[in-house]
């Protein structure tokens, strides 16, 4: 085994002990990863830890926390989308790597996930998320055509300008990682959210029900116990 | 099946649902129309610990209705 293999074994590993601990009012532990990364065409581009673009206009938004029926990976999306602005219907979800960016500060800086904090303790920064990246690609459209940000508007994974000028969020997005991540960004008034408040379909029911939802008993790691 | 089952956004956690569906799949081999009683009988058999058994029974009557249909 490679060190680095071995180091991902053993961080799941101490992943999956820190899971089923604070999950522990459940007997057995279900963990399953919807659907897993690369669903694109193209390369992919990361402006932020919490969404991926791919040249094909492909969103994919990585909730950091374990869906086990309670809704997560259906919720977080829908708190990055909200100001992100696209089509709820076509984004794609990948639950989110181990990484720093992804602790939970309700439950003592850990990547956890319990205690029904995951829409709580993202209320604010998985919709800031969503509007950090709209305005680097907003950003990435201003300098690429020369003009001013404020004339332009992004709106379902497209970013328009000024004279019919029009670039989707996958044109947009190799430029956007680049630019430095804005601290301050406004987030939308809750009574002009489209997205949050209302009903939606789950995103992991056809994985659930199709027999192709991942989980933690179908894992296979290489010297698993 | 699978419709009926995305349509009433049946599963939670999921795991016992292949489970569910097959049980579900074969009760409407035999029954095109099962009565409450009927499905409670051939279902007894699939534990779902998330409780979705309210679903369950709505998605069957939905499968079992477009089975009807063609």
């Amino acid at each position: 085994m490679t060190n680095t293999l071995k180091q991902a074994v053993e961080v799941s590993r101490l992943g999956f002990l820190q899971t089923s601990a604070v999950a522990s009012g459940d007997p057995m532990l279900v963990i399953s990863v919807v659907s897993g990364p690369a669903f694109s065409a193209g390369l992919l581009h990361t402006p932020t830890a919490w969404v991926h673009i791919a040249d094909d206009n492909t969103i994919t938004l990585l909730p950091a926390r374990s869906e086990m029926g309670q809704g997560v990976h259906t919720s977080i999306p829908m708190l990055i989308a909200e100001k992100l602005n696209v089509d709820f219907s076509k984004i794609k979800v990948a639950i989110a790597p181990p990484g720093k960016a992804y602790d939970n500060v309700m439950l003592g800086g850990a990547q956890l996930t319990g205690g029904s904090t995951s829409v709580r303790e993202g209320w604010e920064s998985l919709r800031l998320a969503g509007a950090q990246v709209r305005e680097m690609l907003i950003s990435a459209a201003a300098d690429e055509w020369s003009v001013d940000r404020s004339a332009l508007k992004a709106a379902n994974g497209t970013v328009i300008g000024p004279g019919g000028k029009k670039a989707t969020y996958g044109q947009l997005a190799a430029a956007a990682s680049k630019l430095p991540v804005p601290e301050k960004v406004a987030l939308k008034d809750p009574k002009d959210f489209t997205i949050v408040g209302k009903r939606t379909k789950r995103l992991d029911t056809p994985a659930k029900t199709n027999g192709t939802a991942e989980f933690g008993i179908d894992v296979k790691l290489p010297g698993k116990v | 099946m699978q419709k009926a089952w995305i349509a009433h956004d049946v599963p939670q956690c999921g795991y016992c649902q292949s489970g569910q569906l097959m049980s579900a799949a074969a009760l409407l081999k035999s029954n095109k129309n099962p009565s409450d009683a009927d499905i409670d009988a051939a279902m007894s058999g699939n534990v779902c610990r998330c409780g979705t058994y309210g679903r369950i029974k709505a998605a069957i009557k939905t499968a079992a209705a477009d089975i009807r249909k063609t």
